[in-house]
């Protein structure tokens, strides 16, 4: 899979202040990629190089090869920034119809009545979006996004301050958009949950900084401290446990019914504990390693970023 | 130039939305009003005197041709403060701008876009009100005293109808760069006012009874393009966004 953005090494200095440092990643294709960081981390101040809106103070920033500054680049890019940018007095219809033009969209009308259709707003579409509530209106913001058929999709916190139904049907379309229409999506959010549900490539960004990047499952693994969760079908005798704690660098850290949850170190693997309790005749349902949550990813990263 | 098009229909047709504009359109006309009376007070002191058909003839073309002059930029510059207002003001506190500023359009284009919404709009209601008060004041006034219509002189005409949607143009273009670049958005509007109540003044103190202004047009004009070429450099997306709130 190609990279289809790439930051190398971006500064943005702001007068006196330094809004961001050497921040690099890349977003490959088809990925849900999420953008974290608490507020005034520079979330949006990235999004904004991204869109060509500020010129990076030094390093280099591409979207599928090109440079971003370059107008042509934001022809394969929708967005959907912090503020909706949409017309007030504009009916959803023409909202989506005036960035249409703008895209210069064959078969504009056909387009425009589809991606209404995709954010289920096709029976509203000739209302005055300022009766929208927050949801319809972020809705209508990716409606507008992809009604030139970009390739990217660049989201700067899609799901703030929407209800929870209003977020599940934001975050179903952004599903439906990468699995269903190949799109690649970067996403700006401090919602933990969220890019926990749909981002598979995460970045932790704070005080200008990458603090984490890397594929989600694999950072929490790694953050997950080496827990191993083993479910049997009967709960472990009292002589095998402490057996078992005897082992080498395992201890047992929780044990409530038929669940076991083990502490590991770096000596200790997950097949010996399997074998060790196979052969004492434990029958096992399944074994699992217990990753830490995106919560405690973020908190940790952040409280030690904090100390340094 | 197509794409500039389609932002300057999407700013006029909201600005055509408000009922302020339509507000600002009878004002347009009530400032015909004393063009009127004072045209009306020079012909009755004229008729007073006695003097000939011709001098009567004379004496409103004379009038006429000012108010050629004077009154298409007069209403142009007051009615474009109002489409200013929709065009860059309000996008820039609504915020819609920025997204407007992350689309393939180019920011030459956006620029032209925005002031092309002003003006256009602008100049065409000026101009209109314009001829509506010439015609007003032929059937008030010119017809029953002279007998006939008159019609502004040539130069006046081509002043009023050509080279004054030119200036007002890079007028506009002028503000809406400040406009687009400066935090606070109502400040350059309030060129259109000076502009204005400088234009005002010096009709009513007849401080401007010997000025050639299609002189002072055509200056104006030599001076704004190389003005709005030169800003061209200074506009960045970046400049708009940093001066933009949030």
């Amino acid at each position: 899979m190609g990279d289809v953005i790439r930051l190398e090494g971006i500064c943005k200095q702001l007068g006196k202040r330094e809004i961001l440092t050497d921040v690099g990643f890349t977003v490959k294709q088809g990925d849900v990629f999420g953008y974290l960081g608490p507020n005034g981390a520079g979330k949006t101040t990235t999004i904004r190089i991204l869109l060509g809106l500020l010129q990076a103070t030094s390093g280099k920033a591409s979207i599928l090869g090109q440079d971003v500054s370059a107008d042509e680049t934001r022809r394969k890019v929708g967005f959907v920034l912090e503020s909706d940018g949409l017309y007030d007095n504009m009916s959803a219809y023409e909202n989506v119809a005036y960035y249409a033009r703008i895209h210069e969209v064959s078969q504009s009308r056909e387009m425009i009545q589809r991606v209404l259709e995709l954010v289920e707003l096709s029976d509203r579409a000739g209302d005055r979006v300022g009766i929208y509530s927050k949801g319809m209106r972020q809705r209508l913001a990716l409606a507008r996004a992809m009604v030139h058929d970009p390739d990217i999709l660049i989201l700067d916190e899609p799901t703030a301050g929407i209800d929870p139904s209003g977020q599940i049907e934001v975050r179903q379309i952004i599903l439906d958009m990468t699995h269903k229409r190949d799109k690649t999506i970067f996403l700006s959010s401090h919602n933990l949950d969220e890019v926990q549900r749909i981002c598979n490539r995460i970045a932790l960004i704070d005080r200008g900084q990458i603090k984490l990047y890397g594929e989600r499952d694999e950072l929490q693994r790694k953050m997950g401290k080496g827990e191993v969760i083993v479910e049997t079908t009967e709960p472990i005798t009292e002589p095998i446990l402490v057996e078992l704690q005897s082992l080498p660098e395992v201890s047992i850290q929780n044990r409530k019914d038929r669940t076991l949850i083990l502490s590991m170190g770096k000596g200790s693997e997950v097949p010996d504990i399997v074998n060790f309790l196979t052969q004492r005749g434990v029958r096992i349902e399944q074994v699992k390693r217990r990753e830490a949550s995106l919560e405690e990813l973020y908190t940790t990263i952040l409280r030690e970023a904090e100390h340094q | 130039m197509g794409k500039a098009f389609i932002i300057a229909k999407r700013d006029a047709k909201e600005a055509f939305r408000s009922k302020t504009t339509y507000f600002y359109v009878m004002i347009l006309f009530l400032l015909c009003l004393p063009y009127l009376d004072g045209f009306n007070s020079v012909m009755k002191d004229l008729l007073k005197q006695e003097v000939s058909a011709t001098e009567l003839r004379l004496a409103s073309q004379s009038f006429l041709n000012g108010v050629a002059y004077t009154l298409p930029l007069l209403l142009t510059m007051l009615i474009c403060s109002v489409f200013a207002a929709y065009a860059i003001t309000m996008d820039k506190a609504k915020r819609t701008l920025e997204s407007l500023l992350a689309t393939p359009l180019s920011l030459r284009q956006i620029w032209l876009g925005k002031s092309l919404a002003v003006a256009l709009p602008g100049v065409t209601i000026a101009l209109l009100v314009s001829l509506l008060a010439l015609l007003a004041m032929n059937l008030v006034i010119v017809v029953p005293t002279v007998g006939s219509f008159i019609v502004p002189s040539i130069l006046p005409l081509v002043t009023g109808l050509v080279v004054v949607p030119v200036v007002a143009f890079l007028v506009v273009s002028l503000v809406s760069f400040l406009q687009l670049i400066m935090t606070n958005p109502n400040i350059p509007n309030f060129a259109f006012i000076g502009i204005f109540i400088g234009i005002y003044l010096a009709i009513i103190t007849e401080w401007a009874a010997s000025w050639d202004f299609g002189f002072i047009y055509l200056m104006a004009m030599a001076f704004l393009i190389p003005v709005t070429l030169f800003l061209d450099r200074f506009l960045t997306k970046e400049r708009i966004i940093l001066s933009s709130k949030g």
